[in-house]
């Protein structure tokens, strides 16, 4: 079946199989393996992405169901070369360590900053349950969230 | 390419098409909608459709205030929509308590409150609160739309009163009279935890403050949700001082049916279920004596 889609804001269309899920063809055919595969339950976010501006987990997304959509990617969070404000605070303050789940929690912040540019502790807490770190125990993560002055889109 | 097992899929264009489809697939038929059980299922083997009928595109997410009063929640509002929305939050605290309780924020973009009731899960968050509340599930299928009482929609793990042809299409709540309280509690290990107790408990005061219905619904303690009848009248007419609640908490605990899992021990969960009833009717009290 075909299916069309917009993906980090270019429009691709692919001739899928009705079994394939987004995770599957974002790194099989894009060759966009910056979304990583863990659990594939919908568990530990490594594979987070956003459709239509949500953060899902694009392991238990068919593709069918993404016709249409936008879909974002980290490889779409950098412009002209120039790291998003998430992952430069992530480096700054050193909230990667083997780096596996960071693409999946970056995605996360950028969804939840989207539509609350100032979270509390606990609203940070809550916006990434869905992201496990076996690393660094979250504090480092959650200090780089704390730290990111979100201007949205445009300081991207 | 995927580790899922082949099948077909489709997204019909009206939800009869939809339900003529799944009438003439039957068990091989399932309704797709945000997936988030569906597909751990499949790749479990625990359950393989040939054909998955993607209804997710359908129109049926929409929240509405019903000329009569009651509130309309579309079966495939995604359970954050639920969350986010005003009518919900300020009439039905205790739906958007079970809702926030629920998985991840990823799970709930996607996941929709019509798959969490249809997919009949044991330990399923929202069936206590829209349980408590009372009201009718609106489903179609291929002779046309039926209404079933809400009490009646569970009827085993796993199991709903749904034939095969029939998709849920819209949960419709009562509204609740004034000087009501909700509150649901729920226990779990940690965030991605499926819930080992669930207790929804909805009150209702009259002008003295002297309680004249009350509703405990007790989850993941049974094969279905549990309307804890015995334990809500023994409420009612009192103030719902301390030891008519404690009272209600133990009758809960009797009615309860709990068993031994990876999650809990039954003991465990039977015990747990008359800590959070105490703690979920203090707290449908509060709010009660606020509104």
């Amino acid at each position: 079946m075909n299916v069309e889609f917009l993906l980090n804001g270019k429009k691709v269309s692919i001739d899928a199989k009705p079994h394939w899920t987004l995770l599957n063809v974002l790194r099989e055919h894009f060759d966009l393996t910056g979304t990583k595969k863990g659990c594939e339950t919908g568990e530990c976010g490594a594979c987070t992405v956003l459709i239509d501006g949500k953060n899902v987990n694009s392991c238990m997304a068919l593709i069918g169901s993404v016709d249409g959509k936008e879909v974002t990617t980290i490889e779409g969070l950098t412009k002209n070369g120039q790291l998003n404000p998430i992952q430069k605070a992530f480096i700054e303050k050193a909230a990667i360590q083997c780096g596996y789940c960071t693409p999946g929690m970056v995605m996360s912040v950028k969804a939840l900053l989207d539509e609350n540019p100032n979270p509390t502790k606990e609203e940070i807490k809550y916006a990434i349950a869905g992201n496990l770190c076996r690393c660094t125990g979250y504090e480092q993560i959650i200090e780089a969230i704390e730290s990111i002055e979100w201007g949205g889109e445009d300081c991207e | 390419m995927s580790n899922l097992p082949h099948f077909d899929y489709i997204k019909p264009c009206s939800l009869k098409e939809a339900c003529m489809i799944m009438s003439e697939k039957g068990e091989l038929a399932k309704p797709f909608a945000g997936g988030t059980d569906l597909i751990v299922q499949m790749r479990a083997g625990k359950v393989k459709p040939e054909l998955l009928v993607d209804i997710k595109e359908l129109g049926l997410d929409k929240i509405q205030h019903l000329s009569n009063g009651k509130i309309s929640i579309g079966a495939l509002c995604t359970i954050n929509s639920v969350i986010e929305d005003d009518l919900i939050r300020t009439k039905f605290p205790f739906i958007v308590e079970a809702a926030e309780e629920m998985a991840s924020m990823q799970i709930r973009n996607r996941g929709t409150i019509g798959g969490n009731i249809c997919n009949a899960a044991p330990s399923a968050d929202l069936a206590q609160p829209l349980l408590a509340v009372g009201g009718i599930a609106k489903v179609e299928g291929v002779k046309g739309s039926r209404e079933i009482d809400l009490s009646k929609f569970f009827v085993g793990p796993g199991k709903t009163a749904l034939s095969t042809d029939e998709i849920l299409t819209e949960i419709i709540i009562d509204e609740l009279p004034k000087h009501s309280g909700t509150a649901y509690v729920r226990l779990k290990r940690n965030a991605m935890d499926l819930a080992l107790v669930g207790i929804a408990a909805s009150v209702t005061l009259d002008e003295d403050g002297i309680c004249l219905s009350a509703k405990i619904v007790l989850g993941a303690v049974g094969p279905t949700p549990i309307i804890a009848e015995e334990a809500a009248a023994a409420l009612i007419g009192t103030k719902l001082d301390k030891q008519s609640i404690e009272k209600a908490a133990s009758l809960a605990e009797d009615l309860s049916k709990p068993i031994d899992d990876i999650r809990s021990k039954a003991w465990y969960r039977r015990k747990s279920v008359g800590t959070l009833t105490i703690k979920a009717l203090e707290s449908a009290h509060k709010r009660a004596q606020d509104n």
